[in-house]
């Protein structure tokens, strides 16, 4: 009977790890006297060999001939941004600055050009005053003199030529 | 750090711990090394979990991008490709969690595509029904056991494939899982037994000469 009697799951567990030999030398020596003993166990066995066998008939699958180039153009990819986001905002904060650098001129370069036009386009009495500082000033001695006419005779004639040289000198 | 300082950390005999280390320090070369040489094991594994090749790589690039971005904070305290594992399985569930429910398309066994929406434990219950002393070709295997590993859950079937091809220890698949190796051992019993669920009628239907590689089990007694 006892040949045919129902192995435990611990003895089944047994079995199987008999097979793939991860059993230690009491144990191994243990499930060898439940084969020897058991015509279960060793159908068991069996079965359990021949069934694992099996998985020898499944394909292999081998990766792509392109996988290691793939992944690792994949990797580089991955690190090169990492690297290039340093750039890439040394690069935008230099583009930000020159955008507003030039605003900045350009907004001077306005206020120039308006303060010209307004100070030509719009009179200013006070620089007509300026202007005719020199006739303001020697008002009176042309009151006296009276035509201009006269002045251009005397100085044809040479009336105070003499005058003129002295005080040049 | 010291890269010659192994006998301090038994992590660092790890060939990919130490390429690992290098690419810390900036060492593109030693990164891409590490990409070449797990390409294939990770799309390999991811595919099978997630039933299509494009979904893997896909995935399979999203880990070692998550890799890369970790690499300044990385310290060897398990194999690398125990960690790198832990990733891809971490990324899977959260992709299955977005994704909201798992796409029942299975792949097409001569290439890369999707072969289309093939629920597996229909495509089982179809296959059982066929000629108790048929013979099945590679492509038919290959569909059947395709489906009984959809069946299974999807830690199961990440602990079915990384011991099975990438041939890890209970201990390692524990780390990459987050679970202790006690639970592992009990994970891949009940993988285990659920595959055998599936395929033990195509077994006993004669179906063992076209499986490679079998393993011989004495059972003469």
């Amino acid at each position: 009977m006892a040949k045919l009697a129902r192995l435990s799951q611990e003895q089944r567990e047994n079995l199987a790890a008999y097979l793939d030999g991860e059993l230690d030398e009491a144990a191994t020596h243990e499930i060898e006297q439940v084969l020897a003993a058991s015509e279960v166990a060793r159908h068991e066995v069996d079965m359990l060999s021949r069934t694992w066998d099996m998985l020898n008939s499944l394909p292999t699958h081998k990766a792509s001939e392109e996988f290691t180039q793939n992944t690792v153009a994949t990797l580089r990819a991955i690190e090169n941004p990492v690297r290039s986001a340093a750039s890439q905002a040394v690069a935008r904060s230099t583009r930000r600055g020159g955008v507003l650098a030039l605003w900045a001129a350009l907004l001077v370069a306005c206020g120039f050009f308006g303060f010209k036009t307004t100070n030509q386009l719009i009179p200013n009495d006070a620089e007509q005053l300026l202007d005719d500082y020199p006739l303001i000033e020697n008002l009176d001695k042309y009151s006296e003199v009276g035509s201009i006419e006269f002045l251009r005779v005397l100085k044809d004639r040479r009336t105070f030529a003499e005058h003129d040289d002295h005080s040049s000198k | 750090m010291n890269l010659n300082g192994t006998d301090q950390n038994p992590v660092l005999r790890d060939p990919d711990v130490r390429l690992m280390l290098r690419a810390k320090e900036g060492d593109q070369t030693a990164f891409t090394q590490l990409v070449a040489h797990y390409q294939d094991r990770l799309v390999g594994v991811l595919a099978h979990m997630m039933q299509s090749k494009d979904a893997a790589e896909d995935l399979a690039q999203e880990v070692f991008l998550r890799i890369y971005r970790a690499r300044h904070g990385y310290q060897p305290t398990a194999k690398f490709s125990t960690w790198l594992f832990r990733i891809a399985n971490n990324l899977a569930n959260n992709l299955r969690r977005d994704t909201g429910r798992r796409k029942e398309v299975m792949l097409n066994v001569n290439d890369s595509g999707p072969l289309g929406p093939r629920p597996g434990e229909r495509l089982i219950a179809e296959k059982s029904g066929l000629m108790p002393t048929r013979q099945y070709d590679k492509t038919e295997m290959c569909s059947m056991v395709q489906a009984a590993l959809a069946t299974l859950n999807e830690k199961q079937r990440m602990a079915v494939l990384l011991h099975k091809f990438e041939e890890m220890s209970y201990t390692d698949i524990a780390a990459a899982l987050e679970m202790t190796p006690a639970a592992v051992k009990s994970l891949l019993s009940r993988a285990r037994d659920n595959l055998r669920e599936k395929l033990e009628p195509y077994v006993r239907q004669g179906t063992l000469g076209t499986v490679p590689e079998p393993r011989s089990i004495d059972d003469s007694d």
